[in-house]
């Protein structure tokens, strides 16, 4: 199970087979999903070894791993409604700053390295995959 | 030029690709610098082994921070045991 498939599957799983998160939310995704969304880049490929052309999916890993702690730490209803797609900062105390931005990259080189060491970096292709918006 | 990852402002994603394309030679002093130079020495260099140890602390180091050192935790350790 992949892409599209392994999302639902973790989503009917977390919210339950009553469609709690359609039910509490009346269609407006909360902010939960809106987290657990952000891993479905990954989804279609297999754990952080499909580097190279997908370090912004890292990124978004990271960047609902980063909210739903805040938002546990919030102790906020996760599942209220919610409108935007882009994560809010919660509390203050954990942000996604450049730095998170500098880990990532780094820690997907090291990837890079363990699983490739005489390949070169693929400096290029992140490039591009942090083009400017 | 400041590059986004989206939405994240990161003029330090630009830095950390210099420092690993050799365009930037020298780490401003940071600990996640200093790292990023580190993994580029220890890809392109013979180092001796009071260097690779320096090197692998460095990125050990920055590793520990957020939430990547799960990630890169086993990978890093290989690297390691491969230079050792």
């Amino acid at each position: 199970m992949g892409g599209i498939g392994t999302y639902r599957y973790e989503v009917w799983n977390r919210a339950g087979p009553d469609g709690q998160a359609e039910q509490k939310s009346n269609g407006a995704l909360p902010l939960n999903v809106r987290c657990w969304e952000r891993s479905e880049p990954l989804s279609g490929t297999v754990e952080w070894h499909g580097f190279t052309k997908s370090l912004s999916s890292r990124h978004c890993l990271i960047e609902g791993s980063v909210c739903l702690k805040e938002l546990n730490a919030a102790q906020r209803d996760g599942w209220a409604p919610g409108t935007s797609r882009r994560l809010p900062v919660i509390t203050g105390k954990i942000r996604i700053t450049g730095h998170t931005s500098f880990l990532t990259l780094l820690a997907v080189g090291v990837l890079a390295t363990s699983l490739h060491p005489d390949h070169p970096l693929p400096v290029q292709v992140w490039w591009n995959d942090t083009a400017l918006a | 030029m400041t590059r986004r990852l989206h939405n994240v402002v990161a003029p330090e994603v630009d830095r950390l690709l210099t420092l690993l394309d050799g365009t930037k030679k020298q780490p401003d002093g940071s600990l996640f610098e200093k790292a990023a130079l580190a993994l580029r020495r220890i890809r392109e260099e013979a180092l001796l082994p009071s260097d690779l140890f320096i090197c692998h602390f460095r990125l050990l180091n920055a590793l520990c921070f957020g939430e990547c050192g799960k990630y890169a935790g086993d990978p890093l350790a290989k690297i390691v045991a491969r230079n050792g």
